[in-house]
């Protein structure tokens, strides 16, 4: 199970002047179903995710993966937990346009040694109806692009699914896709961790974290 | 780890960009490869054009400036030898030959040189390609590459080259009867004729004694040598030649192998390719410098795919790898090209060269041209890291903001 336990995250604002991002005293996210972060624009729900992911090392406190610290990791090995551990969908894909579909799904493979059978890529995408034979994801349609994306974040099987806007950027018939993919990944028994601003979405989820000025005001009882 | 599907998504975004770096660094070795193979045909073909000329004896002076009018035909006067010190070299018994050489006129812009069959034969190679050897006064053998062809009449004219004065054409008509083989040297275009008819359509006496006819070639007679620019000896045996350099080598006279004023040359030569080839390699290491500014700002656009790759699980050396990659790919396609395209320059100036100095060059892409190229691809694969480490410092977060 993935926890936060007193974490906090320092920025500084523009005149220099160091404010708190995010403060955590205990969260909990528990598997099996979506949690949504929901919260203003700049109240730190993508900090969150950031953190969660190792991408941004917390000030104070610990993001505690199977009881273990992956804050105190060193860099290497929080690169290979977060190569293992997280998918990671961005809210516009984040996708590479020189690359074909399959280009882009089978890239985390060059990342490092790894024991992912070569075809994974192919079923991924056959898996979530996107063409195999486009030369670029340029040409595909935004819900094409964001299946991809997906695929790509499933490459490694990961146990935990950040996603942050999945579907801000879609309209609505692609928009349930999406949260249809997300179910079916929390009913696969994945922790889904979105944030989002998505009614539709936020509707599905069982548990909300509520952000406000980086501060965690409603946290899921573990 | 495999950063090349990467590294080749960055090509096809900016590869625009990417070519242009790449031309840049091609520019910059070629100008170094082909500075290097140009000065090694020079070398090579300067010796080649100097092979059949052991010995050259001449007035005193600059020995230099004798080599360049002798061997290599190119236009200009130079003291005379004095009549008695000709004699006394051309009755010389150390010698298989010793043949007097005079130049100064021309034909159509290529240079007329009188001297003897002995001469010509050595030049040629032992045999003339086609045609016979002149036989009298009117008659003369040409070069491979003259455009002079065997039947071909022609007047000598007054002077060569700038030297080239109002006073026009001699009267005589000269007839081409045969052709040397191909020396690679500036005799492939020249006219060689008697140097009995040189003396003689100058007003000078012809070597020999009037009342025996026109003779042609050795003996000469002492009392009818007129002074010559220089004369060419082939020694009979190696110690000779070093004798007869030393016996003339005097107050009347400087004697030299051709080799060693060639070496002298070489060596000033060999100073200054030094100093342009390590002015090079400076350039060509501004140019990858300027590069590498030149990436870092391109490679600013890839921040964001960077932070993402790193979201998605890529450990930093993959960052690392990926942008030390794709620069040096640049460096490497640079300058191997530059290789290429520094052996088609020194083609091209050796054809120039060739043109204006009828010596033949061949350059070659040598291991010094190879170890040109890969010392700047050696800077320039350690260069790529600056660009490497500075995004491989980066934050993660910085590129996902």
């Amino acid at each position: 199970m993935l926890k936060l336990s007193g974490v906090s995250v320092t920025f500084q604002d523009a005149m220099g002047k160091p404010f708190k991002a995010l403060e955590v005293a205990h969260v909990g996210f528990e598997p099996g179903c979506i949690i949504a972060v929901s919260g203003p624009s700049g109240s730190g729900k993508s900090t969150l995710l950031h953190v969660i992911a190792g991408l941004l090392p917390p000030a104070n406190g610990d993001v505690i993966w199977q009881e273990k610290s992956v804050s105190r990791l060193p860099e290497t090995q929080r690169d290979r937990w977060r190569r293992k551990t997280i998918g990671y969908l961005f809210q516009d894909f984040q996708l590479i346009p020189e690359l074909t579909p399959l280009g882009n799904v089978a890239l985390p493979g060059t990342f490092g040694r790894n024991r992912i059978p070569k075809d994974r890529a192919a079923l991924l995408l056959t898996q979530f109806g996107v063409p195999q034979s486009r030369s670029s994801t340029a040409v595909l349609s935004r819900g094409e692009q964001q299946r991809v994306a997906f695929a790509r974040a499933l490459y490694f099987d990961p146990p935990v699914i950040l996603a942050d806007e999945p579907t801000a950027s879609l309209d609505q018939a692609n928009a349930e896709v999406v949260i249809d993919h997300l179910m079916t990944l929390a009913s696969q028994g994945k922790t889904v961790i979105t944030a989002s601003h998505d009614a539709a979405l936020m509707a599905k989820a069982k548990h909300h974290v509520r952000l406000d000025r980086g501060l965690v005001h409603a946290g899921m009882a573990t | 780890m495999n950063p090349l599907p990467f590294v080749a998504a960055i090509i096809r975004k900016d590869w625009w960009a990417t070519v242009a770096f790449i031309l840049f660094i091609a520019l910059a070795a070629a100008l170094g490869v082909a500075m290097t193979a140009q000065e090694k045909a020079l070398r090579s073909g300067s010796a080649r054009a100097a092979d059949h000329f052991d010995l050259v004896v001449s007035a005193p002076g600059s020995q230099t400036d004798v080599l360049f009018k002798t061997v290599f035909l190119r236009p200009g006067t130079v003291e005379l030898l004095a009549p008695e010190v000709t004699a006394e070299i051309l009755a010389d018994n150390r010698a298989v030959f010793a043949a007097p050489l005079g130049f100064g006129d021309s034909h159509d812009g290529d240079a007329i040189a009188g001297t003897t069959r002995d001469l010509v034969t050595a030049i040629s190679g032992g045999a003339l390609a086609e045609g016979r050897m002149f036989e009298s006064y009117e008659e003369a053998v040409v070069g491979a590459h003259s455009p002079l062809a065997i039947g071909a009449a022609f007047h000598a004219e007054h002077g060569h080259g700038e030297e080239k004065g109002a006073e026009g054409e001699h009267g005589t008509i000269l007839k081409v009867v045969g052709r040397m083989a191909a020396t690679g040297s500036p005799w492939d275009r020249a006219i060689v004729v008697p140097i009995e008819q040189m003396w003689l359509v100058h007003n000078l006496p012809t070597g020999h004694n009037p009342l025996g006819g026109k003779i042609l070639g050795p003996p000469f007679d002492a009392g009818f040598l007129p002074g010559v620019p220089a004369v060419i000896v082939k020694p009979k045996t190696l110690s000779d030649a070093y004798r007869l350099r030393g016996a003339y080598r005097s107050e009347r006279s400087t004697a030299f192998f051709p080799a060693e004023v060639l070496l002298e040359l070489y060596g000033l030569m060999g100073d200054i390719r030094q100093l342009m080839s390590l002015m090079a390699l400076g350039t060509q290491a501004l140019v990858i410098g300027v590069i590498v500014a030149g990436v870092i700002a391109l490679l600013r656009v890839h921040r964001k795919q960077f932070a993402t790759l790193r979201a998605l699980g890529a450990p930093r050396g993959y960052i690392l790898a990926s942008i030390w990659l794709y620069v040096a790919i640049i460096v490497g396609t640079g300058s191997v090209s530059g290789l290429a395209l520094g052996w088609v320059m020194a083609k091209a100036v050796s054809s120039l060269v060739a043109t204006s100095t009828g010596i033949a060059l061949s350059p070659v892409i040598g291991w010094s041209e190879v170890a040109l190229v890969a010392g700047l691809v050696v800077v320039g694969c350690l260069l790529a890291l600056v660009p490497a480490i500075r995004f491989y410092r980066e934050p993660i977060i910085n590129g996902l903001r």
